[in-house]
């Protein structure tokens, strides 16, 4: 009976997530092995051949590298940087909702307004080549570090920190609002000096807000499309771009490797987020 | 007196976070600002005046966008809602399997999947029409809706609704008046979550809806394609007053014991 009841709730959803997710993820991986080609009947084979040629493509073998590096760097970055502005958040005492509040200021911001802001501020005419101008450090936009649309792909990164570190932030904050206070506390009156409390107490309590939060992070900057779109450079670029510039190309011929490099991005993404959790599960349970 | 750098550090954190809008907010006053100038020499409300222009792209991007995200969030929030409640408070078969289908969207980046479906949207006429775009962002918010909804159905009493029962209510009066203003608060992140995430959606509208279906991010990347920066610091304005007054009301729930973006530490 209760079954039957459930069945009704779960429905909606699992209809929409099937035919939309799992559909769109089934669809493209047919369309990746030469299935439902818009190409005239005969001239489209079936098989693995878009997996091949895809990664003969210059642009995929660059864009791999530059996806890698940006995601991990992102992701190892604000993981670091949101973790030590958290601590020192919750052991300020004059300002901490203040600071609370700053955090959560630029997370409903659009990722296209923070490439935006990131734009007009390090770009080689921005805010910061004018004051580095200024203040005589350097001569000129063209002597200013190129820190947008840039082949290393710092600008991406910038917008990336600029959304991420905060919203790891909230994560972390509102986990060190559990009964991890009282316990610190109860360790200090014992005794315990901070980076053994840090270490023993703090750390292990808030490690399932950073396994989310890095998770989240790293698919996010792997996969998304905007921000390398607007801050990288037309060349390399990520492999989300890459792979939208190969749907949309004129030759339709491209479009199983389109499919095929989606396909491969989706499960790479799971296979390493897969990987990472059971990593830090044995890690937490030593 | 031991020197702290928390200050600093938390100094440096707050005009990190703050720099950006600036620059946003002179470029959209500016009436030009050219290079070695560290302020506009001039200022003007044209940027302001062009978006606001009844007939502009702006405008019409902002009453097509806030359509599209209205529809989402209700949808949204009804489909994903009931799944919710179903996670946090009935044990059934396949509970393991249908987390893991709700989970999967926030991990597999939403345009590998579209692309994929597309053709089925082409064949069925929802291409380039709103429709298949309200369809493609149900992807990215029904997770986000569950999630959230399970945060507050984890915390919900089931006593009250059976009270209602003994008291000789039928089910749509109990879902009236006892379900639905208990779980209110969540009903309405939960809506406007799914309102901003499609407000700020800009690759699946951009395939499923091509040149066809114009909304606010597609009106600010043509934009930021021109050189008018301008027009593109006061579209960025005009663009993030929806998200900035969603964080008004939510941000309780942000931070707190049922937050609602912790849940993946739990697959």
């Amino acid at each position: 009976m209760r079954d039957r009841k459930v069945i009704w709730l779960v429905l909606p959803t699992a209809i929409v997530l099937v035919s939309l997710f799992v559909g769109g993820f089934v669809f493209g991986i047919l369309q990746s092995l030469g299935y439902f080609s818009v190409i005239a009947e005969g001239e489209q084979k079936i098989g693995w051949d878009a997996y091949i040629s895809v990664f003969q493509q210059e642009t995929v073998r660059a864009g791999i590298l530059l996806t890698f590096r940006v995601a991990i760097i992102s992701t190892v970055l604000s993981t670091v940087i949101a973790l030590a502005i958290s601590l020192m958040i919750s052991r300020t005492k004059r300002f901490q909702s203040l600071m609370i509040s700053i955090t959560q200021f630029n997370i409903p911001i659009p990722h296209v307004v923070a490439a935006t802001g990131i734009l007009l501020t390090f770009s080689q005419s921005g805010i910061v080549s004018r004051l580095t101008n200024h203040f005589g450090i350097t001569d000129g936009p063209s002597d200013f570090p190129i820190l947008t649309n840039d082949p290393f792909g710092y600008g991406i990164i910038m917008s990336y920190l600029w959304k991420e570190v905060p919203f790891m932030c909230v994560l972390i904050l509102s986990a060190l609002r559990g009964p991890v206070t009282n316990l610190d506390e109860t360790a200090k009156t014992l005794g315990a000096s901070y980076s053994y409390r840090l270490r023993k107490i703090t750390i292990p309590y808030i490690f399932p807000a950073i396994l989310s939060g890095t998770i989240i992070v790293f698919a996010f900057s792997f996969g998304s499309y905007e921000v390398p779109y607007l801050l990288g450079e037309p060349y390399p670029s990520t492999v989300s771009v890459v792979a939208y510039q190969l749907y949309t190309n004129r030759d339709l011929a491209y479009r199983p490797m389109a499919m095929a490099l989606a396909t491969i991005t989706s499960v790479v993404i799971g296979v390493l987020v897969y990987a990472y959790m059971r990593l830090t599960r044995q890690e937490g349970r030593k | 007196m031991k020197f702290s750098v928390r200050p600093l550090f938390l100094g440096l954190f707050v005009f990190w976070i703050f720099f950006p809008f600036l620059s946003i907010i002179v470029w959209s006053v500016a009436a030009g600002w050219r290079f070695p100038d560290l302020l506009p020499e001039e200022y003007s409300t044209r940027g302001y005046e062009v978006s606001l222009d009844p007939n502009g792209d702006i405008v019409r991007g902002v009453i097509t966008s806030t359509v599209i995200a209205i529809i989402v969030g209700v949808l949204a929030t009804a489909i994903g809602s009931a799944a919710g409640r179903a996670i946090a408070l009935y044990a059934f078969k396949f509970k393991k399997l249908f987390q893991f289908l709700v989970l999967a969207p926030l991990i597999v980046p939403g345009l590998a999947v579209t692309m994929g479906i597309q053709i089925l949207f082409i064949k069925y006429g929802l291409a380039d029409t709103a429709r298949g775009v309200v369809l493609a962002h149900l992807i990215p918010t029904v997770p986000y809706v569950v999630m959230i909804m399970s945060g507050t159905f984890a915390n919900f009493d089931v006593s009250y609704e059976e009270q209602g029962h003994v008291l000789g209510a039928n089910r749509w009066t109990v879902l009236r008046k006892i379900t639905l203003p208990i779980v209110l608060p969540g009903l309405a992140v939960s809506f406007l979550f799914a309102f901003v995430i499609s407000w700020s959606e800009y690759i699946l509208t951009l395939l499923v809806g091509g040149a066809a279906v114009k909304t606010l991010p597609m009106v600010l990347f043509a934009f930021l394609r021109g050189s008018d920066l301008t027009l593109v610091g006061a579209a960025s304005i005009i663009f993030m007053i929806p998200p900035l007054i969603l964080l008004r009301f939510t941000s309780k729930h942000l931070v707190g014991r049922s937050s609602s973006v912790t849940g993946l530490g739990s697959v």
